[in-house]
């Protein structure tokens, strides 16, 4: 096929143009002949790839082509609507080839095999086996079809919309290639267009989550397979959501470690991040919040309110949470010598407190499920009440494309009675 | 004066203003000016020209003395980083922080974005959003929401509608509404900068005024905005969030004072040369068309209370400073000095008062003891 395009290059140069269309028809059967071949041979196992179409997948845009209209051996797969436990089918080597055999079995993986890779330890292996490039160095990033795919994975992991900034501590987290948010953005406004030109021609599209006014949601984005109750988002949903991204991201690490897994420090790092927040976590290292007392100690009081009382925390709000209304208030008496010492032994490499510096590895995942489905409890009815109601909206008043990448609202909401 | 003579007085005052301005829209205030605005209360200049929306900047440009405002592009983005870290997850790190600071339930977490309402909303509508919304959750009371990311309030600033964007509205179970300030400055060790810590809350008030006036317009008690703003920052030398409560009572008071200044800006205005205006003339590609020494006279009729507090908050500044530089004021020495020099007006007189080459005059006696006292103690030392 090269010697063909080259043919062509030089008939369209010499103005030929009678030639140069006989070979373009050409170029186009032999090109309809590989599609074919390629077909055959993606349905065969996997270790029988050959080096021929390597080159191809790893060209840029590979991804829109696998799963254009060009390519009937995507378009024909039913959109997942579930999500298995299932292993992906392929067996994956670390040879070259199972490198190469590439985005399109990967993908293929991902989008009919329902994608959820990070379910169980050895899940995960396969899924960082598969996303992550071999040899690849912190500093590379992914491809277009790889950050796709990632961002998949990331979401599929805690199952709920995310903010492009949270997909990407995700992503670090469980040792990915690295992906920067504007990558992310690109591959939003890229597959709106692309459902928008040829809808459900790819399996599932990363799409947005529906405010109460049934516009997209800003910065979130969403799977076209989760149903519509999960992506509209109500005044409740950011908690609930950021609660469940903690359970789904501690259950994962707790799964890592019971099939021996180590996670990576950026996975603790994450997760004791997003512990911090949620209250009733590490009374039993007897810290308030897990966290040494020096960040509520007199720091961030100013002069003017140091004379009023500051609660501790509220964590015994939380009913069923753990040390319920015994949580130490800050205290400055705590501050000077465990606080120096506490500052001293935080990393400083991203500004990031290694919270349990002092020796222990991390928050305790089991210890933040519990939490979070504590004050989750509190949030879920409210919160699946308002989602419902969105969702209803949207399915009586939204086409197909609306309901997944929402409406640009500003003049409906003018108009709408409140 | 009955309503239809302070309306009529109104409109002469508007109609004199547009004239000081020139044939060019106004200048929309933002919350950085009008907190400004209380940082010099004394200031005439700056009254009539932020009354009259006068682009300060290319004045000053004009008159060759440009200031060299406008933040670092650093600063913008950490500042933007550090707002994204604590809004991250629907605010789940100022969750906390109001959780621990001033008790919020952990069944109020609710969080609106009053920003995001589809399409490319204009201000009025989403400030008509912002005030439908936080209406609401005045009425409802608890249970409406609690966090309100994005509003857009309104502030009328001497007949002109200044929007002004806070960072998050916090509405508590106990029906009252608290301004969020977040600001990328460290608070070390229990200490931020004196400066920065009152620029905040000077803005922090602009926000607390508008907030209240909205309320007031919607019927409700304007008591239910806390005077105490939450202020987040930076702790320490890690990034990570930290609150505490501001009380702005007193920058609520000057900046009231300044506004009911200026919408009584009509004396200030009447006092000035009839015919006067800062127009710079642009031509059709947008530069000054009127001559700089001319546009001088114009900006020296209005008398300027110089202090060297105003280098970090008026586009003005060095040409305030050269003037009074050039008449030797005492005003170049800061606001202590010169309100300890009370009744002198230039550096020349009060040396002349200190080395005894100059009788004091009435009133000035006491003065010039003091100063004849320093001058032989300063003599004796050196």
């Amino acid at each position: 096929m090269d010697a063909l395009r080259g043919e062509i290059r030089r008939a369209v140069r010499a103005r030929e143009s009678v030639l140069a269309r006989s070979l373009r028809a050409e170029l186009r059967r032999a090109e309809h002949s590989w599609q074919q071949e390629l077909t055959a041979r993606d349905s065969a196992p996997v270790e029988e790839h050959g080096a021929g179409p390597e080159d191809r997948h790893d060209a840029p845009g590979t991804g829109r082509a696998q799963t254009g209209r060009s390519a009937p051996d995507t378009s024909d797969e039913p959109a997942p609507h579930t999500l298995s436990d299932e292993p992906a089918p392929h067996a994956l080597g670390d040879g070259p080839a199972t490198h190469a055999l590439g985005d399109r079995a990967a993908s293929r993986a991902l989008g009919g095999g329902g994608a959820p890779g990070a379910r169980g330890g050895a899940a995960a292996g396969v899924w960082r086996a598969r996303v992550v490039r071999p040899g690849a160095t912190g500093r590379e990033g992914a491809s277009p079809a790889g950050v796709r795919e990632q961002v998949c994975q990331a979401l599929t992991l805690i199952g709920v919309p995310a903010a492009a900034r949270v997909v990407v501590a995700l992503n670090a987290a469980l040792g990915a290639a690295p992906l920067r948010s504007a990558q992310i953005a690109v591959l939003r406004r890229d597959e709106e267009r692309s459902f928008r030109a040829a809808p459900h021609a790819r399996p599932y599209y990363m799409c947005a989550a529906l405010t109460d006014r049934l516009s997209a949601a800003r910065g979130l984005l969403a799977l076209s397979t989760w149903p519509l109750e999960r992506r509209a988002v109500g005044p409740l949903s950011p908690r609930v959501d950021f609660l469940i991204t903690a359970i789904r991201l501690a259950e994962h690490l707790a799964r890592m470690a019971e099939a021996g897994e180590r996670p990576s420090p950026a996975a603790h790092r994450l997760l004791s991040r997003l512990a911090h927040n949620i209250p009733g976590i590490g009374e039993r290292q007897g810290t308030s919040n897990g966290y040494p007392r020096t960040r509520h100690g007199p720091g961030g009081r100013t002069e003017r309110d140091a004379d009023g009382p500051v609660p501790g925390g509220r964590a015994g709000r939380v009913p069923g949470a753990r040390g319920q209304g015994t949580t130490p208030g800050p205290t400055t008496a705590s501050w000077p010598a465990a606080g120096v010492q506490a500052d001293m032994s935080w990393p400083v490499s991203d500004g990031e407190p290694d919270r349990f510096a002092a020796g222990s590895d991390g928050p305790d995942p089991a210890a933040v499920v519990r939490a979070a489905r504590a004050e989750l409890e509190v949030h879920a009815a409210g919160d699946a009440a308002a989602r419902a109601e969105i969702a209803r909206r949207a399915r009586e008043a939204l086409p197909e494309a609306g309901r997944l990448f929402g409406v640009a609202t500003t003049t409906r909401a003018a108009r709408r009675p409140r | 004066m009955n309503k239809d003579e302070a309306k009529e007085r109104r409109e002469v005052d508007l109609d004199r203003l547009d004239r000081l301005r020139g044939a060019v829209p106004p200048r929309p205030h933002d919350a950085r000016a009008i907190a400004a605005l209380a940082a010099n209360p004394g200031c005439a200049r700056r009254s009539v020209l932020d009354a009259a929306g006068i682009d300060k900047d290319a004045t000053a440009t004009h008159l060759g003395f440009p200031a060299p405002f406008g933040r670092s592009p650093f600063a913008i983005t950490r500042g933007n980083a550090f707002e994204a870290l604590v809004k991250e997850s629907g605010c789940a790190e100022l969750l906390r922080l109001l959780r621990e600071l001033l008790g919020l339930p952990v069944a109020e977490a609710a969080y609106t974005d009053l920003g995001d309402i589809g399409g490319d909303p204009s201000a009025h509508l989403r400030h008509a959003h912002t005030r439908t919304l936080l209406d609401r959750a005045a009425r409802d009371g608890a249970g409406a929401g609690t966090l309100y990311d994005h509003p857009l309030l309104r502030l009328e600033i001497a007949g002109q509608s200044a929007y002004l964007e806070p960072d998050v509205v916090a509405f508590l179970h106990g029906g009252r509404f608290h301004i969020v300030e977040i600001k990328s400055f460290a608070v070390i060790d229990g200490q931020a900068e004196p400066d920065k810590a009152a620029a905040a809350a000077r803005q922090a008030a602009v926000y607390v005024l508008a907030l209240k006036t909205m309320l007031e317009e919607l019927g409700h008690d304007p008591g239910r905005v806390a005077h105490d703003v939450v202020l987040v920052c930076p702790e320490n030398f890690a990034n990570r969030p930290a609150a505490a409560l501001v009380d702005v009572r007193r920058q609520l008071a000057v900046l009231r004072r300044q506004l009911a200044r200026m919408t009584r800006v009509g004396t200030l205005v009447d006092a000035l040369p009839p015919g006067l205006t800062f127009d710079l003339a642009p031509g059709d590609d947008g530069v000054p068309g009127r001559p700089a020494a001319e546009l001088r006279e114009a900006v020296r009729a209005v008398e300027a209370r110089y202090a060297p507090d105003c280098l970090s908050t008026c586009d003005l500044c060095f040409f305030c400073r050269d003037e009074a530089a050039g008449q030797e004021s005492t005003d170049l020495l800061g606001r202590q000095v010169r309100d300890a020099l009370g009744g002198v007006a230039t550096v020349g007189e009060a040396l002349g008062l200190a080395d005894g080459s100059r009788e004091p005059g009435e009133g000035q006696e006491e003065i010039a003891r003091l100063l004849r006292l320093a001058d032989r103690m300063y003599a004796e030392l050196s």
